[in-house]
């Protein structure tokens, strides 16, 4: 590259990037056609002068090439949450970009078109006092106020209908079915692909099948974030002057059954940002909580699918039976019910030896009673089953085991659902769900909420001069992923795995000090000896799904050890949080939330007391001890 | 068994090519297994898959020449299978292919056409459930596009301007159906090839969604438009 007027440091010249910027302009304006806008914006690499050298590698680094986009707000995402946020800022007239891992409208859970409850708001108030009794004391209190108060009455399903939903499910009279619960109720069939429609109905942006790597930090404020376009493997930098982290759960590691963990999350869910956010300097919190359901984890190739599978929850429990028939649920008045007590209830039927083979119960679907109250999302799989699969639930018991649909390790947030980095708001921040889930309704109105203090954040804050060296170390670290040459290679999916069997082992719905310490000590073991000799066996840039996997197992492997290190900090059991030796929950020692920190690549845990507003410390633990009142 | 899956990396390929892997069979795999299997075991291949239960769309491919969804279709028996990229969709690389020639125009025609925002009380009001059903059922529509892979006159018309093709139908059927929807949608059937349509029902017979009756949404719509004067 001919040297000449170089911008800030030894980044790309001046010249250079107007042209790159202009070359991408006009693809940029076309729209959603991606997949055209990587070829028209692609940089030859031919020129190959300067060379990088990354400590302890044998890679030569070429000089970086990269595309460049612009915008003022930056969401990172593409489901529930980076939708609605991206409606909010698009409402408030701001330019804005969406960016998606995955084929848009089709990753994540959000990219699963199947019949999910929609939730709305009834009554603020109450609402917030149920989300936070329901959270066993840990949400921050201000934060939780904040997203209520926004939308004290937030009617989602209207929205929800606005973006394009006819049917709700219905009674026999035709009138809508509601699920009512404290301060909030639920509706069925919600059908995710209208949202996408609708994203591009409206018009916004979004550059999709794009994984974002690293956030582009400068002077310990994020100016945006870069990551790699999966079809071509063209660099990409975002530049933003606020950005939304709004993706989804980091679930793809727990365990793996032939194509999949037991989740019925998706491949897109490897908690990419939250580490990425831990990676530059962030807190996040909530790592020793998830949430979960119960689901099939046979045939193996559907295991663990909510939408291949038929299972239970703590919405429709009364089938759940153990391995002598005892359907000991059942009788749990509905009020009582939470996911909390759901996931310790199995747990504790399993360490009685009543579970079943593969650390699992059963449900009995052989009556029609029980068959035709099932949720059309399960129901709908029988049929193929026995069909298909030679399993025939109306004669059998079938084998459930207990996944992990959520996890609630985000980066902490304050009640402007801020980040510890500046220009970094996060919707599903950890401080909103507390020990236990929180839903789409929350969800919502936090991303609408965090877009607007995004939007302001964007105006407040110009930005006046880029250093582009971020953005050159970024570029090396994935290039040499890509093209590093190791002894004794192993493969990225033979890493993947090992991190999925040692975060199965010790983040089970039943946990204790001696495999949690026994898989922290895998987890750094794997850290040490296999992350450095990962290999990508075939170096094409084009859809390398390898390339892929070996960038998002740094990220897991960092939430693996984070979730370990906080379940086996917290002594206690609270909501799915079970620990067979610490049975009871112990508000004296632990109403308070963990927060991870990396320091010098070493993780600091500490404890944060809880943010107060309504309730002190003491009003708490008297408020979560008794059952939820208005 | 042997799997005959075609390859192709435009960065390195002049074409795409077919190679073979043994792979062993048990009861009950799926072809997503399969490619999982030679992935791990014999060479890094490019798949894309998600919800394993047929909602995403993203896996869907050619088995033996027909359309069918990787994650929920299994390999009946220990015997020689071939695996092949969706038909009719540039390939990205390997069964990675670029399907937003018809998803982009399917994703326009799916958003709902209405001058006035509704209002809580038009979604509380009563509905007919059989309509509520009717609608539903083609909710579950996953846009994996096994349908026009597998549809005759897409594939030798080979022109989405003249027929959309069956995912795009459905999806003008369910706003049809929609009643809140308030734009012309026979109108918009018949522009986007209603009568090309030759009613051959290989759109019903693979796709992965059973609540969907595919002829009977084209009967409706050719009946609502016979009445209006559009049969071409």
């Amino acid at each position: 590259m001919a040297k000449e007027e170089k911008n800030e440091d030894n980044g790309v010249s001046r010249r250079e990037f107007l042209n790159k910027a202009k070359l991408l302009a006009g693809s940029v304006a076309g729209g959603m056609a991606m997949a055209n806008l990587a070829a028209a914006g692609t940089i030859s690499d031919k020129n190959k002068a300067k060379e990088i050298q990354i400590p302890g590698s044998t890679v030569k680094v070429p000089e970086p090439v990269y595309e460049v986009f612009n915008t003022d707000v930056l969401i990172l995402g593409g489901g529930f949450a980076a939708v609605s946020a991206a409606m909010e800022a698009f409402g408030q007239g701001a330019n804005l970009m969406m960016v998606d891992k995955g084929p848009f409208g089709f990753s994540g859970g959000f990219g699963m078109n199947w019949d999910n409850y929609v939730t709305s708001i009834t009554d603020g108030d109450i609402a917030y006092k149920f989300n936070f009794w329901y959270s066993e004391g840990l949400c921050n209190q201000k934060a939780l106020k904040a997203v209520f108060n926004h939308m004290p009455n937030h009617r989602i399903m209207v929205d929800i209908a606005n973006r394009g939903t006819s049917a709700f499910g219905r009674t026999k009279n035709g009138q809508l079915f509601k699920v009512p619960m404290p301060g909030q109720e639920m509706v069925e069939h919600g059908f995710s692909r209208h949202e996408s429609d609708e994203i591009k109905r409206q018009g916004i942006n979004v550059v999709e099948r794009t994984m974002i790597t690293n956030l582009f930090m400068q002077d310990g404020r994020c100016i945006g974030a870069m990551g790699i376009y999966l079809p071509t493997g063209a660099f990409r930098v975002f530049r933003a002057k606020a950005v939304i982290l709004a993706t989804g759960p980091c679930t793809w590691h727990y365990g793996w059954i032939s194509v999949s963990p037991v989740s019925l999350g998706s491949p897109d869910n490897t908690g990419d940002l939250d580490a990425i956010a831990l990676k530059n300097g962030a807190r996040i919190t909530g790592c020793e909580f998830f949430a979960n359901d119960l689901i099939s984890i046979y045939p193996e190739g559907l295991a663990a699918s909510y939408n291949g599978g038929i299972g239970a929850d703590d919405i429709n429990y009364a089938y759940i039976c153990d391995k002598n028939g005892d359907f000991w649920m059942k009788d749990i008045p509905k009020p009582e019910m939470n996911r909390g007590l759901f996931a310790r209830e199995v747990a504790k039927k399993i360490l009685e030896g009543k579970g079943s083979p593969n650390g699992g119960v059963y449900i009995d679907c052989r009556t029609n009673a029980v068959l035709d109250g099932l949720r059309d999302t399960y129901k709908r799989n029988v049929k193929p089953y026995k069909e298909l699969f030679g399993i025939d639930v109306q004669k059998d018991l079938l084998e459930v085991a207990v996944e992990w649909y959520e996890s609630n390790a985000h980066p902490i947030i304050d009640e402007n659902l801020a980040t510890d980095i500046p220009g970094v708001f996060c919707p599903v921040g950890g401080g909103l769900r507390g020990a236990k889930s929180g839903g789409i309704a929350l969800n919502m109105s936090a991303s609408s909420l965090a877009a607007i203090k995004a939007v302001k954040y964007a105006e407040d804050n110009k930005i006046n001069k880029i250093g582009w060296q971020p953005v050159n170390n970024e570029f090396a670290r994935v290039y040499e992923i890509l093209n590093r040459k190791v002894k004794n290679p192993v493969r990225p999916h033979a890493v993947r795995h090992a991190i999925q069997k040692a975060a199965y082992k010790a983040l089970g719905p039943i946990r204790d000090a001696a495999s949690l310490e026994s898989s922290i000590k895998e987890i750094v073991r794997i850290k040490k000896e296999d992350l450095p000799r990962m290999n990508v066996s075939n170096k094409t840039k084009i859809f390398n799904t390898e390339w892929k996997e070996a960038i998002e197992n740094y990220n897991m492997i960092d939430m693996v050890e984070a979730m370990c290190r906080a379940a086996l900090m917290r002594t206690e059991t609270r909501g799915q949080h079970y620990r067979s030796d610490f049975k009871k929950r112990d508000n004296e020692n632990w109403l308070c939330n963990i927060t991870v920190k990396l320091l010098n690549g070493k993780m600091k845990l500490d404890k944060e007391p809880i943010v107060c507003l309504d309730y002190t410390p003491d009003q708490v633990k008297k408020f979560i001890d008794n059952k939820f009142a208005l | 068994m042997n799997v005959k899956i075609l390859k192709y990396d435009p960065s390195t390929d002049s074409a795409p090519y077919y190679k073979t892997y043994n792979v062993p069979w048990k009861k009950n795999i799926t072809v997503l297994e399969v490619l999982v299997y030679i992935h791990e075991n014999h060479e890094a291949i490019a798949f894309d898959y998600s919800c394993r239960g047929r909602v995403c769309g993203r896996c869907a491919m050619m088995l033996d020449g027909e359309p069918m969804m990787a994650c929920y279709t299994p390999v009946k028996k220990d015997g020689d299978i071939v695996i092949e990229p969706l038909k009719g969709f540039p390939v990205i690389r390997d069964f990675i292919v670029d399907k937003s020639k018809i998803l982009e125009r399917i994703a326009k025609i799916e958003a709902r056409v209405r001058s006035k925002p509704l209002v809580e009380s038009d979604i509380t009001a009563v509905m007919d459930p059989a309509l509520a059903k009717k609608i539903g059922d083609l909710e579950w529509c996953c846009r994996c596009l096994s349908c026009v892979a597998a549809c005759p006159v897409i594939n030798e018309m080979k022109d989405p301007e003249k027929f959309i093709g069956p995912a795009g139908l459905v999806a003008l059927g369910l706003r049809y159906y929609d009643p809140f929807d308030e734009a012309d949608r026979i109108i918009e059937a018949v522009q986007n090839g209603l009568y090309a349509c030759i009613m051959c029902g290989n759109c019903n017979n693979v796709c992965p969604a059973a609540e969907i009756n595919h002829l009977e949404v084209y009967s409706e719509l050719r009946k609502e438009a016979e009445k209006k004067g559009l049969k071409t």
